[in-house]
């Protein structure tokens, strides 16, 4: 049962790791990259529903990598999560088309509500 | 503890000392005299005297000698030469040397009038500009620590969510995981109150109805409670609008009302009371809670101070600042029975509008 195939993107190997557990136990298909480079590669190969991805990272920023994602796949949807407190890059990712915007450490009933209202095959059931 | 001392009166003519302790007194100055520098410089208050009033010729030495001896006992303190007109032009040469105004004998009441508000005046913002300064300073590392905590806090939290799938048949495991998560919730919290105390308070202000501000933050707080109590109010001034940042104001009036609800037991009434007093719009909030003892009015506003079980003690400190930077001000009220809050606003119509 593949309720969505999701991309998570963040420079530490651990909440990549967490989320794609969180996922996988959710019945999504989760993959992780760990810098915006491998992240482009990765959509370049497969096709994805939604990627997460880190508002800060040290090769590229989330917004930036997000532009760059669009140019490839260009019906891509995105969700960002960021550790900055204020709200200092939102506006920029919501202008790159970025869809949500949550902040770290994120609140997961926001995050799958989120991700429900999203992701196009909207048939995700706890495995 | 030694009451505090705004002014040093250093003047060995008993004439001059009296005249000088008689309009200080009636501005409401606390004060201390005596006739010789050695007396003056055993003054146990010296480290926190605001102004010495330093007679030109003592009898065990002149001010030039005892300037220097201040600079080091009292740091704080702005010294005001009280000279006669023949020594004008050396005490004028002197002002170089740490002087920080002169008056002439015979002292006139308004000239020392105007020479101390110029000098507290100055103090004021002397301390206003530090204390902005120090909180630029602490709001930077307050803000990358938060910043920089928010990703240990993100694989906490995922981590410990992760746990609760893997172990929803463990009610002892998923007990435990639950207080990692209310740990990791109260640091979050923590950390963004934090970050609100030390960023620094930009105000968009626009023409509001305190009335409805307040309004707002009553029911905020009761939901945020759920509880019910009663709201009085006592508006005996036809225009309650104000230049305010609705925002802002709003959290003020939420942390004074959520304190009184948290004080109060059972049938908890919060009165707020709103009067124009020259330019200045005054709203009292009161609750009948078990009030404020000494040692909570002197310390209420004072960051990390908590009377709560929850709570960083922030919140009136936060308060403060807000109110301060709308030009306003807040205090502990006198009432006998429970605690008063007043808030000073300028009034729309005011004078003193910016």
């Amino acid at each position: 049962m593949d309720s969505g195939s999701i991309l998570v993107v963040d420079d530490d190997a651990d909440i990549t790791a967490n989320f794609v557990d969180i996922l996988t136990s959710q019945g999504y298909r989760a993959d992780a990259a760990n810098n915006g480079k491998s992240a482009l590669e990765m959509v370049t190969r497969r096709k994805y529903d939604l990627a997460l991805l880190d508002f800060q990272m040290p090769d590229m920023d989330g917004a930036s990598l997000f532009e760059a994602i669009r140019s490839v796949r260009p019906e891509l949807k995105a969700i960002m999560i960021t550790a900055y407190a204020a709200n200092n890059g939102v506006e920029r990712a919501k202008k790159a088309g970025i869809c949500r915007v949550l902040r770290k450490p994120v609140d997961m009933r926001l995050f799958f509500s989120a991700l429900e209202s999203i992701t196009p095959n909207n048939n995700s059931e706890p495995v | 503890m030694e009451a505090a001392l705004d002014i040093l009166i250093v003047e060995d003519d008993a004439d001059t000392r009296a005249n000088l302790e008689d309009i200080l007194s009636l501005d409401d100055y606390s004060t201390a005299s005596v006739g010789t520098l050695r007396e003056a410089f055993d003054i146990v208050q010296l480290p926190e005297v605001s102004c010495i009033l330093l007679d030109r010729r003592l009898p065990d030495g002149t001010a030039d000698e005892a300037l220097q001896r201040f600079s080091v006992l009292a740091p704080k303190a702005a010294v005001i030469v009280v000279t006669g007109y023949a020594d004008l032009e050396s005490t004028i040469a002197a002002l170089r040397s740490g002087v920080s105004d002169y008056i002439l004998k015979p002292i006139s009441p308004q000239a020392l009038r105007a020479s101390l508000a110029r000098l507290f005046r100055l103090k004021q913002a002397e301390e206003r500009a530090q204390q902005a300064e120090r909180l630029a300073v602490i709001g930077e590392v307050v803000t990358s620590l938060a910043h920089e905590s928010r990703n240990f806090l993100q694989k906490i939290s995922s981590s410990a969510e992760l746990l609760e799938l893997i172990e929803k048949d463990n009610p002892e495991a998923l007990a435990e995981v639950r207080r990692i998560l209310v740990a990791e919730r109260g640091l979050e919290q923590l950390l963004e109150e934090l970050r609100a105390y030390a960023a620094p308070i930009l105000l968009n202000k626009s023409l509001l109805s305190i009335q409805a501000v307040w309004r707002k933050a009553w029911l905020d707080a009761c939901r945020a409670r759920m509880c019910h109590a009663q709201l009085l109010e006592e508006v005996s001034h036809e225009d309650v609008n104000v230049q305010i940042d609705e925002f802002r104001m709003t959290q003020v009036f939420r942390n004074l009302f959520e304190n009184s609800l948290a004080a109060c037991q059972e049938n908890v009434e919060v009165q707020v009371v709103c009067k124009r007093q020259d330019s200045y719009l005054n709203v009292t909030v009161r609750d009948n809670g078990s009030g404020l003892d000494a040692e909570q009015r002197r310390r209420v506003f004072q960051p990390f101070y908590t009377t709560k079980s929850q709570g960083t003690g922030l919140g009136m400190s936060i308060a403060k600042r807000i109110i301060e930077s709308h030009g306003g001000d807040i205090s502990v009220g006198n009432c006998n029975y429970g605690a008063e809050f007043i808030i000073r606003l300028p009034a729309a119509d005011g004078t003193n509008r910016e």
